[in-house]
């Protein structure tokens, strides 16, 4: 019985590889951090591109964010195959010597999350640390005279989630590398950002103890720094709204569809978007070119790599220039708008 | 009697609840064969635990080799010359015998690095065998890989090792066979010509007859009293230790059946069973004792006909009626009930009450829309345990507290409210005592009386011959031949057991 | 009485320690919000203790809690009226206990592997469902009909009220009102007595005429429905599922719930009342450390030795109530 069972598994396993398609097309590959719906419209941005440039595409979403994991799905991809591959890094620290191996094989970018030391070719991504103090200008416009801020977030092992947290923190304090609890007129609730590992109802929890916490406070700030972090705040702020004396600001990261609706309803004060549907399209333009043998012209290397990060509200404003990146102020309701047409263009 | 090696005077050990001891009094001379006697309950264990410094008494005072002693613990028994022979093996069976004769006392060189110096125990590790009679090549072997019998031998040589004036074996011949236990007698005659003292439980009456030079009988915990060798029989023993007469320990009252068939069984045949088919026919009031070696497929067939395994060919009827089984649901539904071999095992829930077991294969009529009872469960509980005399605190006791004797009849219990048509009975006296062994053939002599077909199959060959009205040997999975009352007989019913019966 | 001393004291420590760490904490909102994880936690710790009870073992709670809430929401995003969506999502948790329990009685393999192999497959299935999150407003935007009744649901299983918030702690009630029928399934009904006797000693429970397998296919069966129903209620209370992370380990949590609760691995120990004290600890103590603003890297060692202490509490009173004996 054991063995039969051991044989199934083999046999199964055995068929995957031709269950795969057959086509001669060039495959490049994309493996992101962990599943989410930010992460989903970058495939779309990739599928986009992917057509476009004629080659096949594995785009990898791993079940959680988790050096290991992503590992394993990096290794598996790469054995089936592979011309070129974009990988948003967990943790660069850790990871770099295994990326190095990787990137003696076939190309490697880095995308969202920058790993310098792993001989990759490229960084396709935003600058967090600038993102980050984005949200913090968001935050001193909506509470000018100070007050307490609570931090969500993920995890705060990787690169981007230090420089976001690090932006935010910096920018309140109106210096660098600024150290807590007091954050220019700012405190920061419980002197730490609160982590959830990724798991969204332990992200609910958290936001909701600490609406809980601070419900008799005035001025307090609520900041969800991962994609789904601002609308876990939401849903817990909804269910907490008739027990708070004042009413608590809710500002956001990333263009989840809940939180982009906040805005518009402006339940949320505000969110710093990436461009995960650029981070696709460019990464798997520029693979693609690679893996049929072309270069990119080096003129066009900075446009393809670094993306602006954009600031969203419900009413928007004019584009402006902040530490050398053109930022753009869009409305919420017409950012939604154009976000949806671009992932419908390509589901179809 | 000069100088006893051992002298234990008032000896009174209580656990919470229970008084295990009161008041015992024990001498055992020097090269002595003492045998202690007992029901199960009686304390023969709690006091060979107190000698052997397990635990020690609540009052009373011991004197050991002429000077008083209280042992901390079993290792200062052993120090002074007292070893105890567990009844579950003390060996490691991982080891070779040689390191388990020398276990805790190897002798080391290199001071704390304690380097081990086999080859100096093997001169005096072969010694030790030959005193047990044990060959020098089994020195290096596993003990896993022993016999229990060579086992047995290989912790008696390692307690001579230490210089045993006084060797406790408790029950050492339980699980040893025929030709292994007769090895053991002779050791422990050698044990006596060579003056070391022993201190020897038993439930084999015979087996004390044997090798005993005295046996003390304790009942209740207390000295029931003693028999020189000569007096050593068996309706002496069985009074004193059950502090009534037993004229009819196996009571045979019932008339002489004339029932008709209950059970039939015609050319049954059972997944994984032999290939030839068997036949059986169980009266109304009527014991058919099933005699036959191990193996020779007894509990196979009745667990077959208790739908425990499949029947492939062949009819059962119950009462002339044809009858499915294809579960234990289904004959219990006809009224064939099996109090099984492995009552711990397959018959009782050991965690569970007295009354938790009674109840569990009556519960469906001890029910209203599924819901339990109560007040039903604890008047048939009552009635149950007052019935078979189930000697138990209260219904909630865990069973697997009570004596072995008090088991068997709650595994009896289960079936009684029912008003059984065929009981079948799996060794139903194994691991019981004296008294209640009384009891329960009673109760089949009961049952019997009542119109109940009986099927006891039984390895007893006194409880065989007792107890039947008929008899019916098994041999290599085929009924082998039927013997009537008057024919019985050990000889006959061996020379069917083993083949030789030429049916 | 004795096995549900040690978590009774472990309780009442946590709630004293909740109460007096901060003025909000033990507010009623708070209290309410931590009774409702309780209740949740409940739910599925009775069905895995009701399968612990007669020797059995779930470990694809958590992926048939992810399935659930998944599987609920696509389902209304389709059209199904939503308690009709329910009962679906409950009954396929039947489906998927009644395949376990035929494996496990029928096949005679282990109940440990072949949950474990759910475990991935039911997660697997939730992710095949849909890659993105469901969330309550976009069924509502895509069914606006379904809002009312959805709304309806909401409060009177969860107690959220779209406006007021926790109105009371409906799961916990939910989840009284399941520890009571469960209870009285376990004391008081054959049932109940067979599913004890199968735990200790499933062979005595055979030869005393039970149909073993079939009770074992039940309580597999109970354990996946209430995992289902588990699932439903996540998308109702946290508004908001996610294939990959909708009850991501609340199998451990629920083990953790019995077995703290009374309920031996070994089967055939438990009660209904020890099974609820049992899952209300892990909420307690999770809030109570956010509260004490514990860090976080600290949070998994404090609940780690929590846990210890609380069967180390539960020790020491059964050793004191074998000494009195």
């Amino acid at each position: 019985m054991r063995l039969g069972l051991v044989i199934a598994i083999a046999v199964g396993l055995a068929c995957v590889p031709a269950c795969g398609s057959s086509s001669t097309k060039p495959k490049v590959a994309m493996v992101t951090n962990c599943t989410a719906e930010f992460w989903s419209i970058c495939e779309a941005g990739a599928k986009k591109a992917a057509r476009e440039q004629d080659v096949d595409l594995d785009f990898r979403q791993p079940k959680t964010l988790d050096v290991a994991v992503q590992r394993e799905v990096i290794d598996a991809v790469t054995r089936t195959g592979v011309a070129g591959i974009a990988v948003s890094v967990v943790n660069p620290d850790e990871q770099s010597e295994h990326l190095k191996r990787i990137a003696t094989r076939q190309p490697l970018i880095a995308v969202d999350n920058d790993a310098p030391a792993s001989d990759r070719k490229y960084y396709v991504g935003i600058d967090n640390y600038e993102a980050g103090k984005a949200v913090g200008r968001l935050i001193k416009a909506q509470l000018p005279q100070g007050g307490t801020v609570a931090l969500f977030i993920g995890g705060t092992a990787s690169a981007n989630a230090k420089a976001r947290v690090g932006g935010v923190l910096d920018e309140l304090a109106g210096q660098k590398d600024a150290k807590g609890p007091k954050y220019g007129n700012y405190t920061l609730h419980n002197g730490e950002p609160y982590t959830d590992s990724t798991d969204e109802a332990k992200a609910q929890q958290n936001a909701k103890a600490v609406i809980e916490s601070l419900k008799g406070a005035p001025n307090v700030g609520l900041v969800g720094l991962y994609a789904y972090n601002p609308k876990q705040i939401l849903l817990a702020y909804r269910s907490k709204r008739s027990e708070v004396q004042h009413p608590m600001k809710i500002f956001g990261f990333d263009e989840d569809w809940t939180t982009l609706e906040g805005v518009e309803k402006g339940e949320i004060e505000g969110t710093v978007v990436q461009n995960p549907f650029l981070y696709g399209y460019n990464s798997i333009k520029i693979l693609a070119t690679i893996a049929k043998g072309g270069t990119v012209p080096d003129d066009q290397i900075k446009g393809l790599t670094v993306i602006p990060y954009r600031v969203i509200t419900r009413d928007g404003g004019p584009a402006e220039e902040v530490n050398g990146i053109k930022v753009e102020n869009l409305k919420a309701a017409e950012f939604g708008k154009q976000l949806r047409a671009d992932i419908d263009s390509v589901a179809k | 009697m000069t100088a006893p090696l051992l002298e234990a005077v008032g000896v009174r050990k209580t656990f919470p609840g229970v008084v295990a001891l009161d008041g015992v009094t024990l001498r055992v001379g020097r090269g002595e064969v003492l045998a202690i006697v007992g029901e199960n309950g009686a304390g023969k264990s709690t006091l060979m635990k107190i000698v052997a410094g397990v635990y020690q008494p609540d009052a009373g005072e011991i004197t050991f080799d002429g000077r008083p002693v209280t042992f901390a613990g079993p290792a200062a028994a052993m120090a002074a010359g007292i070893s105890l022979i567990h009844q579950e093996l003390n060996l490691a069976e991982n080891l070779s015998v040689l390191d388990n004769l020398f276990l805790g006392r190897e002798p080391a060189v290199g001071g704390w690095v304690r380097l081990l110096t086999r080859a100096a125990t093997i001169p005096p590790g072969k010694a030790l065998l030959a005193r047990v009679g044990l060959p020098d090549d089994l020195l290096h072997a596993r003990v896993a890989d022993l016999a229990p019998g060579q086992k047995q031998l290989v912790e008696i040589a390692r307690a001579l090792g230490l210089d045993a004036k006084l060797l406790i074996m408790d029950e050492p011949t339980s699980s040893l066979t025929q030709k292994e236990t007769d090895r053991l007698y002779e050791v422990i005659a050698g044990l006596r010509a060579a003056g070391v003292s022993v201190l020897y439980i038993s439930h084999r009456l015979a087996e004390v007859r044997r090798i005993a030079d005295r046996a003390v009988v304790l009942r209740d915990g207390r000295n029931a009293g003693e028999l020189a060798r000569a007096d050593v029989t068996h309706d002496n023993l069985v009074r004193m230790m059950v502090g009534r007469d037993l004229k009819q320990f196996f009571r045979h009252s019932h008339g002489k059946p004339a029932g008709d068939p209950v059970l039939t069984l015609t050319d049954v045949r059972y997944a994984g069973g032999p290939p030839h088919p068997a036949s059986l026919t169980v009266r109304a009031g009527e014991v058919v004792g099933m005699a036959g070696l191990v193996g020779a497929g007894r509990t196979e067939l009745s667990e077959a006909v208790f739908g425990l395994r499949r029947i492939t060919a062949g009819v059962v009827a119950v009462r002339g009626r044809p009858v499915t089984v294809r579960r234990p649901a289904d004959a219990i539904a006809a009224g064939v009930f099996l109090v099984p071999e492995d009552r711990r095992l397959n018959g009782l829930v050991l965690e569970a009450g007295v009354g938790f077991n009674l109840s569990l294969p009556n519960l469906d009529r001890l029910n209203t829309a599924g819901w339990v009872n109560t007040r039903a469960e604890t008047e048939l509980v009552a009635v149950t345990i007052g019935r078979l005399r189930v000697k138990t605190p209260d219904a909630a006791q865990p069973v697997g507290l009570l004596s072995g004797g008090n088991q068997q009849k709650v595994v009896f219990g289960k079936w009684l409210a029912r008003g059984p048509q065929v009981l079948i009975l799996d060794e139903p006296t194994r691991g019981v005592d004296v008294g209640a062994k009384a009891e329960i053939y009673a109760l089949i002599d009961e049952l019997a009386g009542r119109g109940v077909g009986v099927w006891m199959i039984t390895s007893d060959m006194e409880e065989l011959l007792g107890v039947s009205d008929r008899v019916v040997v098994m041999h290599e999975g085929r009924i082998a031949g039927e013997l009537a009352r008057g024919q019985l007989g050990e000889e006959a019913v061996m020379k069917l057991a083993t083949g030789g019966g030429g049916a | 009485m004795i096995r549900i001393a040690g978590v009774f004291f472990l309780l009442v420590g946590l709630y004293a320690a909740l109460i007096s760490s901060n003025p909000n904490a033990a507010g009623r909102s708070n209290l309410f919000e931590v009774a409702n994880t309780q209740g949740f936690y409940g739910i599925i710790t009775l069905g895995a203790a009701l399968l612990i009870v007669t020797g059995g073992i779930d470990l694809s709670i958590g992926s048939v809690i992810g399935l659930g809430s998944v599987l609920f929401g696509i389902l209304m995003l389709e059209g199904v009226p939503p308690p009709v969506a329910m009962l679906l999502t409950v009954g396929g948790g039947a489906g998927i206990g009644l395949a376990h329990g035929l494996l496990v009685t029928r096949l005679k393999l282990q109940a440990f592997l072949v949950t474990l192999c759910g475990l991935f497959v039911y997660r697997g299935l939730a992710r095949s469902l849909t890659s993105n999150s469901i969330g309550l407003d976009r069924i509502k935007k895509t069914q606006p009909d379904f809002a009312a009744t959805l709304d309806g649901m909401r409060y009177w299983l969860t107690g959220e009220d779209p406006t007021k918030g926790l109105v009371f702690p409906g799961e916990f009630v939910l989840l009284l009102g399941l520890a009571v029928i469960a209870g009285l399934f376990l004391h008081k009904t054959v049932y109940g007595r067979y599913w004890y006797a199968i735990g200790y000693n499933d062979r005595a429970a055979a030869y005393s005429g039970i149909d073993v397998n079939r009770h074992r296919v039940v309580t597999f069966v109970v354990c996946s429905s209430l995992a289902a129903l588990g699932g439903a209620l996540w998308l109702l209370s946290y508004s908001d599922a996610n294939p990959d992370s909708a009850g991501q380990s609340y199998e451990l949590y629920a083990i953790t719930g019995a077995v703290l609760g009374g309920c031996s691995l070994r089967g055939g120990e438990g009660t209904a009342v020890g099974i609820v004290l049992g899952a209300m600890v892990l909420p307690v103590l999770n809030n109570l450390l956010i509260f004490l603003k514990v860090r976080d890297t600290y949070m998994p060692i404090v609940i780690g030795l929590t846990l210890l202490f609380g069967t180390l509490i539960d020790e020491f009173f059964r050793r004191r109530g074998r000494a009195a004996r």
